[in-house]
């Protein structure tokens, strides 16, 4: 059974170009290529996709907003958004309103199959920029309870590396680990996004323009 | 300093989309009587497509003055080495003083700086066959030194000495003020030593 993708992009080009990267691929299939989120949660409930691949700066209803009217709908439905060079901040806010992960659109092509095929198995890619984000927005748990909605020494150390731009597999061997290891720990931390940001934390921390 | 940004533009980016431009026009005429060389021609276009979006990245990255310091510089290197290397099972180790991470440098000189080790960088994903490639950057006495090694095939330093690659590398080390070494021998692998003045 092919994975159901639908498209969100308000480019032309875009879309039409996505479109034949996942016809491209076995596993994949495109059920519809949108050119705006204003009817998401009807385009969910007729479509049923697998995944939604969401551009990030879209009009009207932007991609930040798109994703949290999805999260209202479907808690788990994989999302993960579409964005040019490092948008840092859209990203993190992608994240704390539910993404599960992102692509740069320079780098569709070669990572758009193994992106969604990750985001399907449960796992979530992170870089640098985003990285030094969280670790600015999210509190470090000083005990282990604390851990839940904040930061184990474990996962700051994996951020710091990846701001330090070290890829998955250096910080496998600087940390001694293997890199399903580090995937994991990555996991940990977007759901830890998730639950810090419900808590208001953050958007919060965003709206009095802190970071 | 602006100028030579305007220059490279021209000269990387611009180039590369003219022969984007001209492929793209033979490929169209050719596609019908011989797929094989139009099939040949549209590889080329993606390889040159992407050759010219990492420039356009790279020069963004030099310009803007928050990535001034050395620590922006190794974090680039870093990213770079990964998306290179790694998919050749080529494992890179770079390494900095600590001292060093906080020192500044102008506009061009990252440029110049990035581009040399993206030039070596390169030349060991095409040629050399490494399995582990290390990068140092310290400070002795005077002077910074960027040394690259890799365990490599290595190459005859005599017979290529001229390649546009290399002359380049020479040319940007110049713009440096520094002195550029590469030693290399068939089989030893290649070592290129970047020594440039720290005011």
């Amino acid at each position: 059974m092919a994975i159901k993708v639908l498209v969100y992009d308000d480019n032309e080009a875009l879309r039409a170009s996505i479109g034949a990267l996942i016809e491209a691929e076995d596993d994949l299939e495109m059920v519809a290529a949108m050119s705006n989120a204003e009817t998401v949660e009807t385009d969910l409930q007729q479509l049923r996709p697998d995944v939604v691949l969401m551009d990030i700066d879209m009009p009207v209803v932007d991609g930040v907003a798109a994703v949290s009217r999805i999260r209202k709908t479907d808690a788990k439905l994989p999302v993960v958004m579409l964005t040019i060079f490092d948008d840092t901040d859209n990203i993190f806010n992608a994240i704390c309103a539910g993404a599960s992960g992102y692509l740069l659109k320079q780098h569709v092509t070669t990572e758009l199959a193994g992106a969604v095929r990750t985001v399907m198995a449960g796992g979530a890619p992170m870089t640098g920029s985003v990285a030094r984000k969280v670790l600015a927005m999210v509190p470090k748990a000083a005990a282990k309870e604390q851990e839940t909605s904040r930061l184990s020494e474990r996962e700051t150390a994996i951020l710091q590396l990846l701001v330090n731009g070290f890829s998955y597999k250096m910080m496998a061997a600087e940390l001694g680990v293997t890199i399903d290891t580090i995937r994991f720990h990555i996991k940990k931390i977007y759901d830890k996004l998730h639950v810090h940001s419900a808590a208001g934390a953050v958007s919060r921390a965003i709206r009095d323009k802190l970071v | 300093m602006r100028n030579n940004i305007a220059k490279d533009l021209h000269d990387e980016i611009g180039s590369t989309l003219t022969s984007i431009k001209i492929l793209s026009e033979v490929s169209g005429k050719s596609i019908d009587r011989d797929s094989g060389k139009a099939r040949a021609f549209l590889e080329k276009i993606s390889e040159q497509s992407a050759a010219a979006q990492q420039g356009i990245s790279d020069i963004v990255w030099a310009v803007k003055p928050e990535n001034d310091k050395l620590e922006n510089m190794v974090i680039r290197m870093r990213e770079y080495a990964a998306q290179t290397l790694e998919s050749k099972n080529v494992r890179t180790d770079i390494h900095i003083d600590a001292q060093l991470l906080g020192t500044g440098l102008s506009m061009q000189q990252r440029r110049d700086f990035f581009l040399i080790y993206k030039e070596a960088v390169n030349n060991i994903a095409k040629y050399a066959g490494a399995t582990l490639v290390t990068v140092d950057i310290r400070a002795e006495g005077h002077s910074l030194h960027l040394r690259i090694r890799d365990n490599g095939a290595g190459f005859d330093t005599a017979r290529s000495r001229s390649t546009s690659g290399l002359r380049n590398m020479r040319s940007r080390a110049e713009a440096l003020g520094g002195t550029l070494e590469i030693n290399s021998s068939a089989g030893e692998g290649t070592a290129i030593h970047l020594r440039i003045p720290l005011t």
